[in-house]
Order: C-alpha cells, then sequence, then structure tokens
C-alpha cells in the first residue's frame, strides 16, 4: 500500500470505541493496521493517550509482534521460512533468490510498495519444507523456478 | 492477616509471613541471595535469573525475587546445583558484554562484576555475542551504552512506576530488545527529565553519569538534605579529596526514596565551582577588594554600630534567603530584634509565602499542609490550581502521577498554561487569566446547590452554609462562563468528581500566591475544602507548594510574617531604613522590579552581603562575606510537610567561606550580643527550648545520620473557617497599550529565578537560549515566526528575546522561564503587598 499522507481522524471512532480500555491495545492495533496498512507512528501518541498507556508502552508492543509495522508495507508480504526442516531442505537459498528476484534485503519493501520480503521462524507446514507464504497463501516444496513462477503470479 | 510460614531454607527451619517471597524471608535472616533485576524500590520481574534457588522436593527451579513461600517449603540457596545454575546464567550475560571492565564508568559498582566476582568466574568459554553500540545522546546529564544492558528492565520500571514519565520501554523483540525512547532516538527527544533514577538503580555500566568531573572511588559520603526546592529529599554527597563529586539517593525513610531531580541528583557542582567566593571583600575607594576576615568584620560592626548611633537600630534591616538553615534564620531574628531592636527582619520567600500565611491562618488557623507528600499520593481526588509541581516540586509531580497512574486519582487540573499534569488529568479547566475567584465562588456556589449533602449538618453547621450562601449571592452562578470561559458543565463535573472521592487534596502553588488578590483566593480555596469537609463528612486537604528548601522553616523562625520583602525596598526607599544585611538571597534577580530595588540599594548608607557567591545584588555591597553552601555546614531544615531534616556537613569549607550562622554570630558578638553560641548544636538547643512548635525535636538524634522528625501542624488552631469575599476583581478589559499578559514560571532544569542553580554547568548547558512562548494565532496576527527574536515591552521596561511557538499558552499570553527574567526590567516593582508573576506587555517586533 502506497504511503498517502495520514489522516488521523480516519480512525477517531475506532479510538472512541476503545477507549480507556488498557486490555484493547491490541484489537485496536489491529484495526488502526487494517485500516493503514501499517500502523502509522504518528498513530502512538493518540492511541497512548486513549487507553491511558505511555507512547513508549505502545511502542513496545507494536514492535514485539511481527504482525506489526511501523512502515509501509508492499501490497505483497511474502514471509521466508527459516525454519530448521526448511533450513535443511534448502531454505536459504529460497530466501537468496526472493531477494535477488525482489531486489530487497529482509524486512525491506520494494520501491513501488509492490512486495515486503520476510523471514519467519516456522510456517508450521515442514512437511512441505522448503516453504514461504505471500499475504495468506501457502507455498511449498519450493525449487527456484517455482518461486520465479510464484512471483509472476504477484506481478501487479 | 498474614500468617505465619514454616520453610526450611539452607538447612534452617525459619519462620515467615505468608505473602512474603524466598528473597525477602532470606534477606531478613541473613542470608544472601545475588540479584541483579530486585530492587525494595520496585516491583519484582525475576528478569534476571540471577536468585534462582533449589525447591529440594519437587527439585525445581526458582527466582526467588518472585516466589512466594509456601508451608513445608524446602530451599536451597547455595547448592551445587544452584551455584552452576547461576554460574551459567551469569556467564551468558558476560558472553554478551563487552570485555571493558578497566574502563567502565561503574567500575566496582558494577553489581554484575561483583556477582561474577563472587562465583568466580574469570574468562567465559561461551562464544561472545555483543548486543548493542551506544547510542549517541547530546544531553549534559546521562549517558547509555546498551551493549552493557543486562534487560533487568530496572530502568523501564523506575521511569513507568517511581517518575511516571514513560520516556522508555522495551523496543523490538528477541535478541534485538533493547530499552529505548519512542522512535528509538535519544533521550532528549523523549519525556525524560534526567532525573537519574535509571542511572542509579542500573546494576552495570549502561547508564551512567555524564561529564563527572571525577570518576574514581569515592572516600566516603555524608546524608544530608537537598537545599534547591521545598520538597526536602535527602541524599548521600559522595565525597573525595575534600570535594563533593556526586550524589545519590536512596536513604531509607527520606522523602524522595530512590528518586531525585535534575538538579538534585546533577546540580551538586555549583559547591565546588572556581566562581566561589573565597575571601571576604570590603568597598573601598568605590572597588570592592578582597581582605582578611578580622578586617571585613570590623568594618561590618563599625557600619552597623554607626548607622545605629545616627538613626536607631530600627534603622537597620535583614533579609535572608530560605535555603540557609533553621539555626540561621533563628540567630539573625534573635540578634536583630533583641541587640538592634528592628523587626525588620524577612525572608526573600515571603514574596509568595505572604499571601499564603495571611490567608491560611486567617480561616484555618495555621499555614501549611496538614498531609504529607506520600499522603498525596493516596488521594481519590486531587484538584491542582496554579501550581506546576512536576517543574518546581519534582517529587510532589512523581507523588501526584503515581496516584493517576497507579490508584487511579481523579486529578483536575486549574491552568490557564498547559502544564505536563493537565495530560494526566481527568479534566482539564483553563480559565481565563485572573478569573481563577470567580471560577472558585462557581464552584462554592455548585457545592452549596448539591442537595444530596444537606441531611446530617449540626446547627452550627447549618447555620456556617447558610451564611456562605447569603455571601456568594452576590456572585451568581449565570455569569461563571463568559467571566471565566469555563462551561458550567465542567465546573459541575469537577463538583461531581471531587464530592464523591473519599480523600481530597487540594494542591496550589505560586500561580495562586503570587496574584494580585492571592490572600483572597487562598482563603477561598481553604473555604472550598471546609465546606467540602462539612459537607461529605470526608478529608479535605489543603496542599500549598512551597518552593524554597527552608521557607517554611523561615516562616517558623518568624521570618515569613505575612509582610512582603520588598516593604523593606520600599522603606529604604522612604528614607526609613538605611543599612541592610542581606544573606543568602539576590533581590535584583528574585524581586520583581530590579530599577526599584538597585535605586534602593545604592541610596543604602550601609549593605552587607553574604552569599556563595557575587551576585548582582552583591556587587552593590559594602561588605561581602563568603557564606558557606549546604554541603559545608550543619543544621536542621524544615520542608513544605513540615518535616525538620538534618543538614551534614560533607567537605570542609571552600576557601576562607564560613557558615552564615557564624559570621552573624561573630558580628553580633561585637555589636554586643548579651549571648553567645559555640556551635549550630547551640542553637538547636536553643530553638527547641524557644519555639514551641519545635519543642519535641529530639537534639540527640541529629547528628546520628539522617534525621527526620515531623513538626505539629500548628499548636493553637485558631481561625474562622469560611470566607466569602465582598467583590471580586472584575478583568479590566483589554488593555490597548499593553494588550498581552505575561506569566512567569518556574522551569525543572533551574531553581525559580536561578539561584545557586545557575552556576551548576550541565543545568546551564540544557537550556540553550532563552525564550518566551507565545501561542501560534497570536504569533501570526503579530508576524512573528519560530525563533524570531521580539522585543517585549511593559510600562516598566523592554527585554528582547527569542520567540517560540506554542499551543501550550492560551490566545493572548505569553510564557516565559523565571531564570530568564533576571535583571529584566519588565515586571513593574509592586508598590504595595508582593510582587506578581504577571505583568501586561507588548510586542514588537526586530530587524534580525
Amino acid at each position: 500500500m502506497k504511503p498517502e499522507k495520514i489522516d488521523l481522524k480516519k480512525f477517531a471512532s475506532t479510538l472512541e470505541e476503545y477507549k480507556e480500555q488498557k486490555w484493547s491495545l491490541i484489537p485496536l492495533l489491529q484495526k488502526v493496521q487494517e485500516e493503514f496498512g501499517y500502523i502509522p507512528p504518528e498513530a502512538i501518541e493518540p492511541i497512548a493517550k486513549a487507553l491511558h498507556l505511555f507512547p513508549s508502552e505502545v511502542q513496545g508492543v507494536i514492535t514485539f509482534y511481527s504482525q506489526f509495522s511501523l512502515k509501509p508495507r508492499g501490497k505483497y508480504v511474502i514471509r521466508v521460512c527459516k525454519g530448521t526442516a526448511c533450513h535443511v531442505r534448502g531454505g536459504r537459498s529460497i530466501l537468496k533468490i526472493a531477494k535477488r528476484e525482489l531486489g530487497v534485503e529482509e524486512g525491506e519493501t520494494t520501491d513501488d510498495y509492490q512486495y515486503t520480503l520476510e523471514t519467519v521462524a516456522c510456517l508450521g507446514a515442514c512437511f512441505l519444507a522448503p516453504t514461504m507464504m505471500v499475504n495468506k497463501n501457502y507455498f511449498g516444496k519450493l525449487t527456484p523456478p517455482k518461486i520465479n513462477s510464484i512471483l509472476k503470479q504477484y506481478e501487479k | 492477616m498474614p500468617e505465619s510460614i514454616a520453610i526450611t531454607l539452607d538447612g534452617i527451619e525459619v519462620r515467615g509471613l505468608s505473602g512474603m517471597t524466598i528473597l525477602e524471608l532470606a534477606q531478613e535472616i541473613g542470608i544472601e541471595i545475588p540479584t541483579l533485576c530486585h530492587d525494595p524500590h520496585l516491583q519484582s520481574i525475576g528478569a534476571c535469573r540471577v536468585c534462582l534457588v533449589e525447591d529440594e522436593k519437587r527439585g525445581k527451579f526458582h527466582a526467588a525475587c518472585v516466589t512466594p513461600i509456601a508451608p513445608g517449603m524446602v530451599i536451597n540457596t547455595c547448592s551445587p546445583r544452584v551455584i552452576e545454575y547461576r554460574k551459567t546464567v551469569v556467564k551468558l550475560m558476560l558472553a554478551s558484554h563487552p570485555d571493558s571492565c578497566l574502563v567502565c564508568e561503574k567500575g566496582n559498582r558494577c553489581k554484575l562484576r561483583q556477582i561474577a566476582a563472587d562465583l568466580g568466574i574469570g574468562l567465559v568459554e561461551y562464544y561472545p555475542m555483543p548486543n548493542f553500540t551506544g547510542t549517541q545522546e547530546v544531553n549534559p546529564f546521562i549517558l547509555r551504552d546498551l551493549s552493557k544492558c543486562i534487560l533487568c528492565a530496572k530502568c523501564i520500571r523506575a521511569d513507568h512506576d517511581l517518575v511516571v514519565e514513560g520516556a522508555i520501554d522495551y523496543i523490538d523483540r528477541g535478541f534485538e530488545a533493547r530499552p529505548a525512547t519512542i522512535t528509538d532516538g535519544p533521550l532528549e527527544i523523549s519525556e525524560c527529565t534526567f532525573c537519574g533514577t535509571c542511572v542509579e538503580l542500573c546494576p552495570t555500566g549502561a547508564l551512567f553519569e555524564r561529564d563527572k568531573r571525577y570518576r574514581g572511588t569515592t572516600t566516603h559520603r555524608v546524608a544530608t538534605t537537598c537545599s534547591f526546592c521545598g520538597c526536602g529529599c535527602s541524599f548521600w554527597l559522595e565525597i573525595s579529596n575534600n570535594q563533593v563529586v556526586g550524589v545519590r539517593p536512596g536513604i531509607p525513610g527520606s522523602v524522595n526514596g530512590m528518586t531525585l531531580c535534575v538538579k538534585g541528583h546533577y546540580g551538586y557542582e555549583f559547591v565546588n565551582h572556581p566562581n566561589r567566593l573565597k575571601k571576604p571583600l570590603v568597598r573601598k575607594d568605590d572597588v570592592l577588594v578582597e581582605t582578611s576576615w578580622d578586617e571585613a568584620l570590623q568594618a561590618a560592626v563599625q557600619g552597623l554600630k554607626s548607622i545605629k548611633k545616627k538613626n536607631g537600630g530600627e534603622s537597620i534591616a535583614f533579609l535572608a534567603g530560605a535555603h540557609g538553615t533553621n539555626e540561621e534564620a533563628f540567630l539573625l531574628k534573635k540578634f536583630a530584634s533583641d541587640v538592634l531592636g528592628t523587626d525588620h527582619v524577612l525572608c526573600g520567600s515571603g514574596i509568595y509565602m505572604s499571601n499564603l500565611i495571611k490567608g491560611m491562618e486567617k480561616t484555618l488557623g495555621f499555614a501549611g499542609t496538614e498531609s504529607s507528600i506520600k499522603e498525596l499520593e493516596e488521594s481519590e481526588a486531587i484538584l491542582l490550581i496554579g501550581a506546576n509541581p512536576t517543574e518546581t516540586a519534582p517529587i510532589v509531580g512523581y507523588s501526584i502521577k503515581r496516584g493517576v497512574r497507579q490508584r487511579k486519582t481523579t486529578l483536575i487540573v486549574i491552568d490557564p498554561i498547559k502544564i505536563k499534569l493537565s495530560k494526566y488529568a481527568r479534566l482539564w479547566l483553563r480559565p481565563f487569566i485572573g478569573s481563577d475567584e470567580i471560577l472558585l465562588l462557581g464552584l462554592i456556589n455548585l457545592l452549596l446547590e448539591n442537595k444530596d449533602f444537606k441531611e446530617g449538618l449540626s446547627d452550627e453547621e447549618a447555620k456556617n452554609l447558610e451564611e456562605i450562601k447569603k455571601g456568594i449571592k452576590h456572585f451568581p452562578l449565570e455569569d461563571v462562563e463568559y467571566k471565566t470561559g469555563v462551561p458550567l458543565d465542567s465546573l459541575k463535573e469537577v463538583v461531581h468528581l471531587f464530592c464523591s472521592a473519599e480523600k481530597r487534596a487540594i494542591v496550589f502553588g505560586s500561580g495562586v500566591l503570587q496574584q494580585p488578590r492571592g490572600e483572597n483566593l487562598v482563603k477561598i480555596l481553604c473555604t472550598v475544602g471546609s465546606i467540602l469537609r462539612i459537607l461529605t463528612k470526608k478529608e479535605t486537604v489543603i496542599f500549598p507548594l512551597i518552593k524554597q528548601s527552608n521557607a517554611m522553616g523561615c516562616f517558623h523562625m518568624g521570618l515569613i510574617n505575612g509582610e512582603s520583602p520588598e516593604t523593606i525596598f520600599r522603606e529604604i526607599l522612604n528614607g526609613h531604613i538605611k543599612g541592610l544585611w542581606i544573606v543568602g538571597e539576590d533581590p535584583m534577580v528574585s524581586i520583581p522590579g530590579v530599577k526599584e530595588i538597585e535605586k534602593a540599594l545604592k541610596k543604602l548608607e550601609f549593605l552587607i552581603v553574604s552569599d556563595v557567591f557575587l551576585t548582582s545584588t552583591g556587587k552593590n555591597g559594602h561588605v561581602i562575606f563568603p557564606s558557606a553552601t549546604f554541603a559545608e555546614k550543619s543544621g536542621t531544615v524544615t520542608n513544605m510537610e513540615r518535616r525538620v531534616q538534618n543538614i551534614r556537613p560533607a567537605i570542609d569549607c571552600v576557601g576562607e567561606s564560613r557558615p552564615d550562622w557564624r559570621i552573624i554570630s561573630q558580628v553580633f558578638e561585637h555589636l554586643g550580643a548579651p549571648f553567645h553560641f559555640k556551635s549550630e548544636k547551640d542553637i538547636t538547643e536553643e530553638i527547641i527550648k524557644s519555639v514551641p512548635l519545635y519543642s519535641k525535636v529530639s537534639l540527640s538524634e541529629i547528628d546520628k545520620g539522617h534525621f527526620s522528625y515531623t513538626l505539629p501542624v500548628s499548636l493553637s488552631k485558631e481561625g474562622k473557617s469560611f470566607f466569602v469575599p465582598e467583590n471580586v476583581s472584575e478583568m479590566s478589559g483589554t488593555n490597548k497599550k499593553y494588550p498581552y499578559t505575561l506569566m512567569l514560571g518556574s522551569i525543572l532544569f533551574q531553581l525559580g529565578c536561578g539561584y545557586q542553580t545557575k552556576h551548576s554547568p550541565r543545568l546551564k548547558r540544557i537550556i540553550k537560549d532563552e525564550y518566551v512562548e507565545i501561542n501560534p494565532e497570536d504569533a501570526s496576527k503579530e508576524g512573528i515566526q519560530d525563533s524570531d527574536v521580539i522585543k517585549l515591552i511593559s510600562s516598566a521596561g523592554e527585554k528582547r528575546i527569542k520567540a517560540h511557538l506554542a499551543n501550550k499558552v492560551p490566545k493572548g499570553v505569553l510564557f516565559m522561564p523565571l531564570p530568564f527574567t533576571q535583571g529584566s526590567t519588565l515586571v513593574p516593582f509592586s508598590k504595595e503587598g508582593s510582587g506578581l508573576k504577571t505583568c501586561q506587555v507588548k510586542i514588537e517586533r526586530t530587524a534580525t
């Protein structure tokens, strides 16, 4: 999602809904991320204020969970598995190829905000190793040509 | 009720109370369990795992700091298995720790190093995995080196639970996790106030004091009381080579516990400042020249004698600062009235305290608070008006913030300016400047309208309330909204929130006291308290903030009696006072109207100034005595909660300086005083004998270390509890010539106008430029951009200063920190009463 100028008014009603309830931090963050595709850093302050938390605490929770991002992410988030099974079956080469194809390093997003490349510790599909995910879809038993064809699927 | 539980600890059967942790019980019976992340001031989180102990029955390991004792437990704290595990834990920490112990700032104080040494860990065989590199900081107080961080979260807990700033928390996860500010930037962009509590608690060298002049081990330390604000924090002064080289909090039973503020923690450098006055000075041929003590004392005695002979003793006045000891204040008052027969012995803090004393004594029969800073934290509702405790009395600020965050205290802030605590407030009312009186009368009106409380009143109470009701009729509720700018509904909510709370406090400061009708405001606030007490039968505490370390003591010693210190200068200008002795005060800076003050000082026939530095006031003196600081003398001081504490000499007097009490008593000996005090203790004894409030102070306890005794509120409570003014000052429309109201206020990094703290280099460095804050709308109207230099002009004078655009000030108002008013002529000298914290100004743009 291309970063636009963030209009914080967009989530004023969401904030109102979750106000003064400390437990609601994570659901609230999820809603914000759904709305903007990421959590704009300027949203931290109002979120903290609404839940009577310190901004640093909110930042702590956001950066703890890999699902949350403070940076705009690509339309497609590619997660390459770095788990043991995938590692033995050549997961490292899969990552290398993905990096080369997309022209980004781990945790980076392409300039056109199409792809974000991430790694995960395990996708829980070891029997399909090596694996990766694109948004919510799993891809297993990967080989170099297969990666290229998968990425092609998601072109634009 | 906690029950007694028996457990076996290292083979010994011991008993503890239920709810105790294994660590607490072990410490109680003298078994030492090493810890890195535990501190009695903080909640335990079991992060470091160094305190692992073995549960013999179950074969499990527990973190002793978070595991409560259970009946029949058999615990080993140092079995071979425990030691082996503990060693592994520490070795893992060392594997990610740099080998820089030799040059580490923490040196022998490092707890990680101590524990490693105790466990006999030398070189670590694990693969080294260094964490992080140091962070770039610009602030002059605290440096972070996260490569030494062991993730104990003490700094985070100190920040969240003790001082409640929320500047830091963990960021990221796993190997990347580290304490960080928001956006992981340097401390100065965060909420950090540089109180240094985290530095004190950090077990390793990850956090350390920056730009210390001294890095070695200190020889000894002396427990004493801070000489800055009215909170009365205690700390140890660390001494090396007869110099104060550090300040450490953590004295048990102290006001502050483990916390301090940036001034107390890092402002100590004024003590050994090279510019300290080291020799007495006398004026010869209109120049101040250094001289011997004998000659200076002689000159002082001669000067005073000749004025006494010519004009009588009552033409000599004394002005004392509120940073000295009770002993000095007492001595000055006693000598002046007994030897010279003069009543003109005043304290500079009278500038705001005189309204407080007049107001409180006439309504409640005593002055000061009945409560304590600790109890304030336990209030259910706090009304804060005209006070900014996070800047002027940081410990009170921490207390209020802790209440709000940890106990759900309802905080109501009444202030036209947005203060730090506005953020913590349930309700922030922003009345027009000068309309507090109408607002508070509106509050009384609403309280009396509340029908729920009519029942259960005694006849007298009902009669009193009836009377107030009659008086308040002149101030109809309908007027409140348009006269104050505060919606009536907000005021109704204040009444609701306040009445439903069990324990309440009304906190106010010089924003109330230094108003033209400060005395009335105090009386009205006390009346609000009394009405609430009658109506709800619940406690309502009045809590005025006192700004100087011993202003309360100066009041008890009779130096603050309702007369403002300006009286002295008015009397000089009238020609009634010819001689003046100023002890530890700089009126040319601290009292508004520098032109008049200077004129008065120049008009004096004889001026003695005793101070630590040569001040702008001192430059007008005939005899200047070099005084010793709080670190070089002993005595007692009384804080804002009536706690008498001791200050103790930590180093020898710098140069030839002497404690003020000695100077005073030497001069008066020559003037023929009939009594003689050999030491501070003699004077304390005399205070105990002749000041009834202090009669229970125990002389023998004072020198045994940190001393603390809370005075009774008052010996005789006489006063009429209620007050309703006959009229209120109406806003006199907009002033066409000077359309802006300039408000002056304290800032955290300087004490009031900067007395003493302005000589601390690090405190000075944090504020780069002088500035005045202006509302962006006003700025655009005047064509001013951020950082433009503007000229402020008042009826009394003018000043060029940088403008900062800030939403915290309302339209029509400018805010300038007090230390920047130094030598400024903006605020006019007050012809009656005491000096104000506001004045009308206009703005002129300057060509840059």
